[in-house]
């Protein structure tokens, strides 16, 4: 209890400082946002305006308490390209790239957990052997590349197999949750397996570390089999590693997956930022930046919370017995 | 395995009766690289033997190979009989159903064996739960009979293996061990981790409860003093091979073979450094005792721990 409490004052601690680097990131930037927002015909008047909309002609001490006091309220401002709120603007994004996300997870966890234990637990050195290889060429092809393949194979229309949708997300959202888990799955799919493959070779290092331990020996010796101490004994004693690994990619997908999503021309939270930055929406991406960045702190006290849970050795400091 | 080994396995039924474990001409090898060379050996009922041998002679590895615990890339050849089943041809679900119930094992450094996520109570349990079908308060029961025989107190049941000393842990790991009562306990160097005093009281617990459970036990060692205590018999073991075999107490008062001398030399050497500091003594060697476990070790180691313990 005492660690958690702990964890989390550091938490918020590390979120007021990551508020005030992106607040100063973002204004010692060269140039006058307002004059690049408002275009180079704009008026003096007109820029005047927009600065004065914006809040740019407060002093900065007031601007960043102003922001501050909006993220406590979840009120991230009004965006001056496309006059939404910001935050439903992250809401609407994030409905489309988060389940993506989790999906790709799903997918990679899936994939790689029990194929890296097969590529140590197979009795077939020859079985081992293709798994392991399986696992350096998956990490080696490119989410791009997997996805074309896939929207070949399988894409409504232009694949062999036309089986499911692979461009743009269904204009009901997720009001018609079969179509847009359709529209997902591809672009899970190709995120997915190229995780999973990185995965798969973690699990795989994890297991046979622990191979020759003296706690799977100690389980044997109990009478485990050997697929039984490994599985029960070395999988679990390496479940610390693979969740910080899990925890990592799961961080890794929320920029990665970008790329995917142009592919797939999902409207996620990478068109939205990189849309953002390509028009100085400083209210938006000060707020998109901040949320991005305090997400994954928000995953790094998660895994460790989640390592305290899985390894009483990193509990609190025991009573002398 | 051969049919000449399948035949001495069958034809021994005498031996098999009276020897709880029965190895014949056991070799191991891995990636061409021979680890035990044609190493034959047996325990009888009740008795306790030493396997004794330098660092690298291949002892650990004769556990794993008589354990069914041997590497995936070691190749085996030879029998092992326990209890008169036949080890070396069971796959490894049977050898399972044998480890933990009818052989169990202490291991050399119980900090790395035990399960950091057991508690010391369901450690205890789990050969069993594996073995047999009890209900948890029967489990509970005989945790905390066990916990008692091995000294430990039962509020130590919900600790984890972390939150004890290396004493205690190994403790844990003899309670283990015997548990379900096997009919043979191998001892990997169990006190090798362990100060000298911590040493007596876990070879004096385990020779008392080998002892009052009526089981044969395979002490392995490198270490004379510790042999004197715990075995009445022993194997030397060098370089793979059984070279030296006999009353604990005759080689160490006149060991003949070379590899047995070096190691009753060495252990003279530390022992009379323990006990009398650097250069002091020489020649007054250790005193085998009987072999007949506590209190049959060296005067000299002895008089070293009451130094450590008074210290």
């Amino acid at each position: 209890m005492r660690y958690l409490i702990r964890r989390l004052v550091l938490f918020v601690a590390a979120l007021f400082g990551l508020s005030l680097l992106v607040f100063v990131a973002l204004r010692i930037l060269p140039g006058d946002v307002a004059s690049v927002m408002a275009g180079t015909n704009a008026t003096p008047e007109r820029v005047a305006a927009l600065r004065s909309q914006m809040g740019l002609d407060r002093p900065y001490p007031r601007q960043y308490a102003d922001w501050l006091s909006g993220l406590m309220r979840g009120d991230m401002g009004v965006s001056a390209i496309s006059g939404r709120s910001v935050a439903s603007q992250i809401g609407l994004h994030a409905s489309i790239t988060m389940p993506l996300i989790v999906l790709s997870l799903i997918v990679a966890l899936g994939v790689g957990i029990p194929l890296g234990c097969q590529a140590v637990l197979a009795t077939h050195a020859r079985v081992r052997g293709v798994l392991h290889a399986l696992a350096i060429i998956g990490g080696a092809v490119p989410a791009l590349w997997g996805g074309l393949l896939l929207i070949m194979l399988f894409g409504r229309g232009v694949g062999l197999m036309g089986v499911l949708p692979s461009q743009g997300f269904p204009d009901a959202g997720w009001r018609d949750p079969a179509a847009a888990i359709a529209a997902l799955i591809l672009p899970a799919v190709a995120t997915g397996l190229v995780a999973g493959a990185a995965i798969m070779r973690y699990t795989r290092a994890c297991l046979m570390s622990m191979e020759d331990s003296d706690a799977v020996a100690m389980a044997m010796a109990c009478g485990m089999t050997r697929r039984q101490a490994m599985l029960g004994v070395g999988l679990r004693l390496s479940a610390a590693q693979l969740v910080s690994v899990a925890g990592l990619t799961f961080a890794q997908m929320v920029t990665g997956v970008m790329v995917v999503e142009s592919l797939f021309n999902l409207p996620g939270l990478g068109a939205m930022l990189i849309n953002d930055v390509g028009n100085r929406d400083l209210v938006a991406v000060q707020s998109e930046l901040f949320l991005l960045a305090a997400f994954f702190l928000l995953l790094g006290v998660l895994v460790d919370m989640v390592h305290h849970v899985l390894d009483p050795r990193l509990g609190e400091q025991p009573e002398e017995v | 395995m051969n049919d000449s080994d399948a035949n001495h396995a069958d034809n021994t039924v005498d031996a098999v009766q009276t020897h709880v474990l029965d190895v014949h001409d056991l070799s191991v090898t891995i990636a061409q690289h021979v680890i035990l060379d044609h190493v034959s050996l047996h325990v009888g009922a009740g008795e306790r033997v030493g396997l004794i041998g330098a660092s690298g002679s291949g002892k650990s590895m004769l556990v794993k190979a008589l354990t069914g615990l041997l590497p995936r890339t070691a190749q085996a050849d030879g029998s092992v009989t326990l209890g008169g089943r036949r080890l070396d041809i069971m796959d490894d679900a049977s050898l399972a159903q044998v480890r933990g119930r009818y052989v169990g094992l202490v291991f050399q450094n119980p900090g790395a064996a035990l399960n950091p996520v057991l508690t010391v109570e369901q450690q205890i349990c789990l050969p069993l739960r594996l073995h047999y079908e009890l209900d948890a308060d029967e489990l509970h029961d005989r945790a905390m009979a066990m916990l008692e025989r091995v000294g430990l107190p039962s509020r130590l049941a919900g600790a984890y293996p972390h939150e004890l000393s290396g004493g205690q842990q190994q403790r844990v790991g003899i309670a283990t061990a015997l548990i379900t009562s096997p009919r043979l306990i191998i001892a990997d160097e169990p006190t090798t981790a362990l100060d000298a005093i911590v040493q007596r009281s876990i070879i004096d617990l385990l020779v008392s409860l080998v002892e009052s459970a009526g089981a044969s036990m395979l002490f392995i060692t490198h270490d004379f003093a510790v042999l004197s205590r715990a075995t009445s018999r022993c194997v030397v073991i060098d370089g793979g091979h059984v070279v030296d075999s006999g009353r604990t107490a005759d080689l160490l008062r006149a060991p003949d073979q070379p590899a047995t001398r070096a190691l009753v030399q060495a252990a003279r050497m530390l022992t009379l450094h323990a006990g009398t500091g650097a250069g002091a003594g020489v020649g007054a060697g250790v005193r085998a005792g009987s072999g007949s476990g506590a209190g049959s070790g060296s005067d000299v180691a002895q008089r070293a721990d009451r130094r450590r313990y008074h210290a």
